[in-house]
Order: C-alpha cells, then sequence, then structure tokens
C-alpha cells in the first residue's frame, strides 16, 4: 500500500517491533522528525526518547536508546542499542 | 581369565568417566543454547548495519573515512577464533589446520592474533608468527567483550600496525556442521551507489563514523558468537559420542564380569563337590 510505511527497530537483542504504520516521528539530536509515506530516502542518527508510532486505530511509543536510522522506499529501519516498547 | 576384581575398578572408572563426559554434554548444550539465541537474536541487527552501511559508503561523506579508504595492504592480520578448551572434536584442529594452509599461500608479512583460551602450547610451537593471544574471552560472549575487541582490532588498523584484517573462524552451519571461513573485517568496501540523492542528519562524517563502529562491533560479535556455537555444538555432539561409547564399553564389561563371576562359581562348586566327594569316598573306603 502506498500511504504505509514498514517500520522495523532492531537491537542486538533482536527485532523489538516490526509493523506496518502511517506515521512514525524519530527522536533526533536535533529535534524531532516526522516521516510520511514516500518520504525522500534518508540515514539521520536517532538519539535517545521515544518513537512516536501512528497505525490504524492507534497510536504507540518506542522507548530508545539512540541509534541510527534508515528511511527509503517506504521502510523505516532503525538501529538501537536499546528499544523497549510502551504500554 | 580376567579376574573378577579387574573387571569391577574397570567398569568403576568407565562409569566416573561416563558421569564426567554425561555432564560436559549438558553443560555444553545450556551454553549452546545461550549462544545460539544470541547469535540468531543480533542477526537482523548485523544484516542492517551492513546495508546502512553499504547505503552511505559510496557517498562522498565517506571518501575521508579511514577505514573506508584504500591503501596498499603490506601487512595481514589474521584474527583467528579458537575454542576456549579442547575436547570437542575436530573443532580447534580443523581450524588451525585451514590457517597453516592459509598462510602458506599469504606472500604479504602477516601475524596472527589468537581469541581463545586452546592450544597455546600447541600454537606456540607452531611455526605462525603468533602476535598476541586473547584468553579472556568468556564462553558466552557480551556485548562489552564485543566492543572491546572491535575497539582493539580498530586501533590496530588505525595505527598501521594492520593493513587488513581477516578473521579466521569456524561457519555455524548446523549442529553438524561447521566450516572453517574468513571474513575480511578491514578495510571496508565500498558498496555501489544505489539510491541517488541521499539526505543524511545530521551530518555524512557522524553518520559515516556511527555506521562503520555498529558495523565493525556487530560483525565482530556475530563472528565471537557463531564461533562459540560451534565450539560448544562440536563439544556436545562429541561429549554424546563419547557418553555412548562408555555406554557401550560398560554393556561388554558387565558380560564379562558376569562371564568371569558364573565361571569362579562354577569352579568353586566343582571345587566344593569334588572336595565332598573326595571325603565321601575316603570315608567309604574306612568303613569298607
Amino acid at each position: 500500500m502506498a500511504d504505509r510505511i514498514h517500520l522495523k527497530v532492531v537491537t542486538p537483542g533482536g527485532v523489538t517491533l516490526e509493523q506496518d504504520i502511517n506515521y512514525v516521528n524519530l527522536p533526533t539530536p536535533e529535534g524531532s522528525v516526522g516521516i510520511l509515506a514516500n518520504h525522500a530516502p534518508m540515514l539521520c542518527a536517532v538519539g535517545k526518547g521515544k518513537i512516536r508510532y501512528r497505525f490504524e486505530g492507534g497510536e504507540s511509543f518506542v522507548s530508545v536508546s539512540g541509534g541510527v536510522a534508515s528511511v527509503g522506499d517506504n521502510e523505516v529501519t532503525v538501529l538501537a542499542d536499546e528499544a523497549r516498547i510502551e504500554e | 581369565m580376567a579376574n573378577v576384581r579387574a573387571i569391577r575398578t574397570h567398569i568403576k572408572s568407565v562409569e566416573s568417566t561416563r558421569k564426567i563426559t554425561k555432564s560436559m554434554k549438558m553443560v555444553s548444550a545450556a551454553k549452546l543454547k545461550r549462544t545460539q539465541q544470541a547469535m540468531n537474536a543480533l542477526r537482523p541487527y548485523a544484516a542492517a548495519a551492513k546495508e546502512m552501511l553499504a547505503r552511505v559508503s559510496a557517498g562522498p561523506a565517506a571518501q575521508k573515512d579511514p577505514f573506508l579508504q584504500k591503501r596498499e595492504a603490506r601487512r595481514v592480520l589474521y584474527v583467528l577464533f579458537v575454542g576456549n578448551r579442547g575436547l570437542c572434536g575436530v573443532y580447534n584442529t580443523a581450524l588451525l589446520k585451514y590457517l597453516g594452509a592459509l598462510c602458506e599461500r599469504e606472500e604479504r608479512d602477516f601475524s596472527v592474533l589468537v581469541c581463545g583460551r586452546w592450544g597455546r602450547d600447541l600454537l606456540a610451537s607452531s611455526a605462525l608468527p603468533i602476535a598476541e593471544t586473547l584468553d579472556t574471552l568468556s564462553d558466552a560472549p557480551t556485548k562489552e567483550e564485543a566492543e572491546e575487541l572491535a575497539e582493539k582490532l580498530k586501533a590496530l588498523y588505525l595505527c598501521g600496525e594492520a593493513d587488513e584484517i581477516v578473521l579466521v573462524f569456524e561457519r555455524y552451519y548446523s549442529a553438524l556442521r561447521q566450516e572453517p571461513e574468513t571474513l575480511r573485517l578491514l578495510p571496508l568496501e565500498p558498496a555501489p551507489a544505489k539510491d541517488g540523492k541521499l539526505i543524511l542528519e545530521p551530518d555524512g562524517k557522524t553518520l559515516v563514523d556511527e555506521l562503520v563502529r555498529l558495523y565493525i562491533f556487530s560483525t565482530v560479535w556475530s563472528v565471537l558468537l557463531e564461533a562459540k556455537t560451534g565450539e560448544h555444538s562440536a563439544r556436545m555432539t562429541a561429549m554424546t559420542a563419547a557418553t555412548d561409547n562408555t555406554e557401550q564399553l560398560l554393556e561388554t564389561l558387565n558380560l564379562e564380569l558376569n562371564h568371569a563371576r558364573q565361571s569362579a562359581i562354577t569352579k568353586e562348586i566343582t571345587e566344593i563337590v569334588g572336595g565332598a566327594n573326595a571325603l565321601r569316598d575316603s570315608k567309604e573306603g574306612k568303613r569298607a
């Protein structure tokens, strides 16, 4: 689907989250970056904070301790040292 | 005819051997499970780090990175991942043989960094130029250990001690199949550019530095885990075979013991009967 983004949060301990979403907000050291579908290819550093993501029927968070994110082709992959899904 | 007591002693010693091999097998199985889990969990991370590095490595930001730059490889450093102990079949010796063949073909200047406690004397007596032995690595490598090793290798590369770093380890295919392999860690190979324009936040250098660090660290950790998983699995297989062998041996020994015991009893009875008959004969002889 064109308006969907495949979000993946990976840590050395395994894949924390893998989900199709509509919008994701990444905490970078220079402020938060919102990403919608069809975003330009990008690599960015991710700071300590919460990744907020919206999907059909809800919104959720993943806390990360910093890392790198790659955006491209409606896929967002976050490499984090540690990550935890917030309830 | 072996005597009963000798066989009993033999059985006892085989039984204690079985106890040892059996518990070693159990310990290896537990360690195998742990390292294998960690290895599988790390895989997506290592793959993603590699992919991200590939995306950025062809760009202008990566040109200045010392790990990505080409330089003449005069000194090669082989990092050999052996086990911490023996008793794991051909695991260590196969690796050593492989490295020996590799070194024979090597025309450049080279040295070897050994990771693992196994075979210190054997390695020292071999013709290999051992630069250093790291014998503090645990059986279940942690993130910190991997980071430490990665930093060490990076430092060796940066200071010119080594112009190329090659990891030599046993690739883990399955519990029954591990094969020696090499992996060139440094210098990194820039991948051909895929996407045209790439936004880099906050800036190219920071990202390249971070991705190089992540890639090297995750690769070293993967290799460490893979080597350890292979070691534990090889030891488990070897110890399973050893336990089976002791069981077979025990069976044979038990048979032998029973034979010996039976013939001893038969002999005793024959002697008693013979003695009794002789007594009776002599008594009857007196009466007659």
